[in-house]
Order: C-alpha cells, then sequence, then structure tokens
C-alpha cells in the first residue's frame, strides 16, 4: 500500500495539500484534475524527483520520503523520455539487473505489449503510441511495485487513444501492479480507474470510487469535472412528505436531503427523451420541452439541446433514436429527469 | 544594407584569404619536404600533439563534471563561478602564463608541488599546464550548454528505472550529450594546438625540449630562419583547416 500523509509542497501557483491517502497494492488510481492543478508535481513527489516540504511517502510501511529514486521500486512511465541513443530492445531492457535474463525478460514484455518488431527501431522512429508502449514495456520490465503515469495518452490519435487505454487496462489487470496514472480527461479516468481523486488547486476534492464520484459529485466543480452537464441553481423544500427541488423547474427527489440552497445536477443521459405521443410515464419529473439544437456528439450519440418554460438543459441519447424520433430544432417533446443529484455549494 | 552587409563580409573574407595566400604562397614542395624531414619540426609536430592531446584529457577529465554542476545545480555563487571560468579565455595568455609561473614558482604550494609531484616551470609539463589553464573553459562552455539542453528528466527517469545517480549520468546523459562534447573537446584540442602565449611564460622557449609548434615559428623567426617558419605556420594552417572540417563532421553525425 501507498501512503500520502501530510503532504505539503508549495509551489509557484499553488499548495499542494494532501492529508492522508490510500492507494491500494495492485490498484489503478487516477488523479483527475485540470493542468496547473499540481498533478504532475504530486507523481513527482511520489517518484522521489522532488522532494516535498512536508509529510511523508510510505510504501508498504516503510517511509521512502527521503530515498533514493532508484531505491523505491517505482517507475516513472513517460513516452517522451524513453532513451534516444539507445534501441527500443535497450531501452526496454535498461533496467534489468540480470544481464543474463535480459534478452529473454525484453522479448517477454515486448510480446506482452505487442511491439517485438519495434525492437531494433531507435525511438525517434516509433510514433507516438509506440513510444508509450515501448515506455510501459520498459517499466514493466523490472517488476517495479508501483507504475506511475503522466498522461500517457495524450495527444494520441482517437484510435490509437483507444487501441492503448484498452492496453492499458489489459496490462494492469494481468500483471496486478498498482497504477497511478493522472489526466485531465474524465472519460479516460472512468475507463480505467478502481478510484479516482479529483484535484484542484493542489488539493483532493473528492477521492472515491467511479461510481461514487459519478453518481454524489460533493460539489459543483467535481459535477462539472464529471459530465455533470446541467446545474441549476434552487432550493429543496418538503411537499406533501416528498423532498422537492424548486429552481425554474421542479424536480421530485428520492431519498433524504437537507432544505434549502442547493445546486441541482443533471447528466445528460439522466435526461430521457420520450416521443410526445407515446406517454406512458408516469407523469413524475415529466416536462414538456423544445428542442434547441441537435447535434452528433460520438458517432452513436448525439446532444440534444432543450428548453423547459426558459430551463435550458443538455441531453443525450442514442443517435438511432433521435432519428427515429425525427428530433430536431424547433421539435416539440417530453422528457424525463431520470435521475437528479443535489450538490451542496462549497 | 544588402549591398553594404555582403561589402563588409567580402571585405573580411579578402583579408582571411590574404593571410593564407601569404602563408601558402611562399611555400614550395621543395620547403616543405625540407621542413618535415628536419629534426626540430618532428620533434615539434610531435611535442604538439602529445601534449595537446594530453592537456585536452584533463580538460574533459575536469571540464565535464564542472560544466554537469553548472548546469544542473543550483547553487550560491554560481554566477561568480561562472565569470571565474571566463578569465583564462578572456585575459592575455601572456599574463595566464605569468601568473602560472609566479604560482608555480614563487608560492608555498607551487614550491610543493615542484619539489614532491612534478616540476612545472620551463619543461614539457609546463606546456600541458599552460595548455589545460586556457583550454578547459572551453570544454566548460560547450558541455554545459549541452547538459542544459538535455532535459534533466531524462537522468530520473533512468534512476527511477533502477540507476544509482553516477551510473544515470554515464548511461544516459553523457551519451546523449557525447556530440556536443566530442565538438567541445575538438576546440579545447585545437586551443591547445596554438597555444603561444602562457606556453612561453610557463615552459620557455627551449629549442628541442619545449618546443611546440607555435614556439618554433617564433623561434625561428627571432634567428632569421623565415623559410622553415613559413613551412611549420603552414602545416599549422593545415591543421586548423582539418579542426574546422572535423567540428562539421561532428555537428553532421547523428
Amino acid at each position: 500500500m501507498l501512503t500520502i500523509e501530510n503532504l505539503r509542497k508549495k509551489l509557484e501557483q499553488l499548495t499542494l495539500e494532501i492529508d492522508r491517502l490510500d492507494i491500494e497494492d495492485g490498484e489503478y488510481f487516477v488523479f483527475l484534475g485540470l493542468s496547473g492543478a499540481g498533478k504532475t508535481t504530486l507523481l513527482e513527489i511520489i517518484a522521489g524527483f522532488r522532494k516535498p516540504d512536508f509529510g511523508r511517502i510510505i510504501l508498504d510501511g516503510m517511509d521512502i520520503t527521503d530515498k533514493p529514486i532508484n531505491e523505491r521500486k517505482i517507475v516513472m512511465c513517460h513516452g517522451r523520455y524513453l532513451f534516444p541513443h539507445l534501441s527500443v530492445e535497450e531501452n526496454i531492457g535498461y533496467g534489468i539487473k540480470d544481464k543474463r535474463k535480459q534478452k529473454e525478460r525484453v522479448k517477454e514484455v515486448a510480446k506482452m505489449l505487442g511491439i517485438e518488431h519495434l525492437l531494433k527501431r531507435k525511438p525517434e522512429t516509433l510514433s507516438m503510441g509506440e513510444q508509450q508502449r515501448v515506455a510501459l514495456a520498459r517499466a514493466l520490465a523490472i517488476e517495479p511495485k508501483v507504475i506511475l503515469l503522466d498522461e500517457p495518452l495524450n495527444s494520441l490519435d482517437r484510435l490509437t487513444h483507444e487501441n492503448l487505454l484498452l492496453e492499458l487496462k489489459r496490462i494492469h489487470e494481468s500483471t496486478g501492479t498498482t497504477f497511478i496514472h493522472v489526466t485531465h480527461d474524465f472519460i479516460e479516468a472512468i475507463s480505467l480507474a478502481n478510484r479516482i481523486a479529483v484535484l484542484k488547486d493542489g488539493k483532493i476534492e473528492q477521492c472515491g470510487s467511479v461510481e461514487d464520484i459519478l453518481r454524489n459529485p460533493r460539489n459543483v466543480f467535481v459535477a462539472k469535472f464529471v459530465g455533470v452537464k446541467n446545474l441549476l441553481m434552487g432550493k429543496i423544500v418538503e411537499e406533501n412528505g416528498y423532498y422537492v427541488f424548486e429552481g425554474g423547474i421542479r424536480i421530485i427527489l428520492n431519498g433524504n436531503y437537507e432544505f434549502g440552497n442547493v445546486v441541482l445536477g443533471i447528466r445528460p443521459e439522466d435526461i430521457l427523451i420520450i416521443s410526445s405521443s407515446n406517454c406512458r410515464f408516469r407523469d413524475e419529473n415529466v416536462f414538456v420541452a423544445r428542442v434547441l439544437d441537435v447535434y452528433p456528439l460520438t458517432l452513436s450519440t448525439v446532444r440534444v439541446l432543450l428548453d423547459v418554460s426558459g430551463t435550458k438543459l443538455v441531453a443525450e441519447t442514442i443517435k438511432s433514436k433521435a432519428v427515429r424520433m425525427g428530433l430536431r430544432r424547433g421539435s416539440e417533446v417530453q422528457i424525463c429527469v431520470m435521475s437528479a443529484i443535489p450538490i451542496r455549494q462549497a | 544594407m544588402r549591398a553594404i552587409a555582403f561589402l563588409a563580409l567580402t571585405f573580411f573574407i579578402l583579408i582571411v584569404l590574404s593571410v593564407v595566400l601569404s602563408i601558402t604562397g611562399k611555400i614550395t614542395p621543395q620547403t616543405l619536404q625540407n621542413a618535415l624531414s628536419s629534426e626540430e619540426v618532428q620533434f615539434a609536430v610531435s611535442l604538439s600533439l602529445k601534449s595537446a592531446f594530453v592537456a585536452t584529457l584533463f580538460a574533459l577529465l575536469v571540464g565535464v563534471p564542472s560544466a554537469y554542476a553548472l548546469a544542473r545545480y543550483h547553487f550560491r555563487g554560481k554566477e561568480v563561478l561562472d565569470s571565474l571560468i571566463d578569465l583564462p579565455v578572456v585575459l592575455p595568455p601572456l599574463i595566464s602564463g605569468f601568473g602560472l609561473l609566479i604560482f608555480f614558482g614563487e608560492t608555498e604550494i607551487g614550491r610543493f608541488i615542484t619539489e614532491h609531484i612534478v616540476r612545472v616551470v620551463f619543461t614539457p609539463c609546463g606546456i600541458i599546464v599552460a595548455q589545460f589553464f586556457v583550454a578547459t573553459p572551453f570544454v566548460i562552455r560547450t558541455a554545459r550548454a549541452v547538459f542544459e539542453s538535455i532535459d534533466s528528466k531524462y537522468e530520473l527517469v533512468a534512476q527511477s528505472l533502477g540507476s544509482s545517480r553516477f551510473e544515470s549520468f554515464l548511461r544516459v546523459t553523457l551519451p546523449m550529450a557525447k556530440k556536443g562534447i566530442l565538438a567541445g573537446a575538438i576546440l579545447a584540442w585545437a586551443r591547445c594546438m596554438g597555444e603561444f602565449g602562457a606556453t612561453l611564460m610557463l615552459a620557455g622557449a627551449t629549442k628541442m625540449r619545449t618546443e611546440t609548434l607555435p614556439i618554433a615559428v617564433f623561434l625561428n623567426i627571432s634567428v632569421g630562419n623565415i623559410e622553415l617558419a613559413l613551412a611549420i605556420a603552414f602545416i599549422m594552417l593545415v591543421i586548423a583547416i582539418l579542426t574546422i572540417i572535423s567540428i562539421k563532421f561532428v555537428a553532421s553525425l547523428r
């Protein structure tokens, strides 16, 4: 287990502050944050590249805060820092101490990552995706306890991004090594992570399982970051034994909440668009809406901008459904808000 | 502007060419052959090559780590040290040599070195010391620039792969800096080959003893043997041209 305790590091723009964070063995842990949130610095502190002003890093019960980088069993995996004067094979073999087993081990990890055909090449001749694979192979070759990944999928084309993402997931599952990954891409985070910590200005805003973060974002920043597109200002009141949100539109809530001012978050995929003629839903949280715009989001999904008596909402739906329903600018539809998340203002 | 620029360029190139032609123009194959077969010239060529090689080697041994310190670490007084390193470049070599002469001849430390380690004053060893003093700043300058151009994260990543600091330097940074350091070494070597002022003061100008190529030119001019002086000058011209070619070649290496 890797523990970060009472960490403080003053940077130019912000101070990194983490009171306590435990990362379990074999976990895929993602630090999610905008650029400049201190993610890379945090990773470098874990790697030992930089010293914290204060606090401890503990790996398996041992304080490694002041340990030299090479004695930590924590590897920084970075495609941009392949050694340019060495071939792919020599890069992967760089950290293997037992020279007799070197060749064999290099072959093994190269095979695992599907880069055997690149072994004789120089890093500069590789594509970015290939460079990342080589960097990952180089890290795996020495069987570290923890692998650190600094935006490994950044600036890759869509297809390579997707392939490498799947690869990371597969490699993580098959090796059981702890992966700590930093990114600004929340889709990447939720596809890979067991747990996520959302960083803002050097502090952890929320840390939890993917499901937890998606379903219960602790504040507006986290909510926005994890794709909650609709944030309505209003208050929670009691009505006939129900908790009801009032603010532009009225939404009946499931569960118990504090009364008073609140921001209501609604995920775009939680707004169901019902064709007006076919209304079988009970009328709870069903509204008439006018379509302001429809545009493709991915190959298979569309985003629909809606107006519910002056309140603007963003919904997402399957493209084929939108086509079937004939959704277009000016259409009148019924929508049902399936789920909503009351968020306290920070 | 174009006209002025090219006029200035042509003017200077003409001066350089006239110097080259003045040396080469007076040389006949016969005088060159005579010079090359003379014992004195053979001695001077051999001494210059040997001393410049050894001095460059020392300059690298001292200069490369110094450059690394300046490039990678921040410490108090770095600016002052940086200026001190430039001093041997800016100072007239004659004054450098004079300083070295007094240091080795007149100070306690200098005398201790002379008595217990090696005699420097008026010996071939003095040539190496003088050349080293003048050439090391070139190694430091070029190597520092190369180290600064290499992202220190390469070393850190190497360390996270299990290398010690020293090993990461040897296996990653040094090979990456190889080309730049080699170019610096060639410059330093060329500086050593041409060193005159400091050598004259510290090692003296003793015929067939501390007689490097530049000293040989000086000695022969002073006794009026212009023909031999010209032939040696020609040899040095060839060496200079080879130096320029080799630096260009190193720069073109991948």
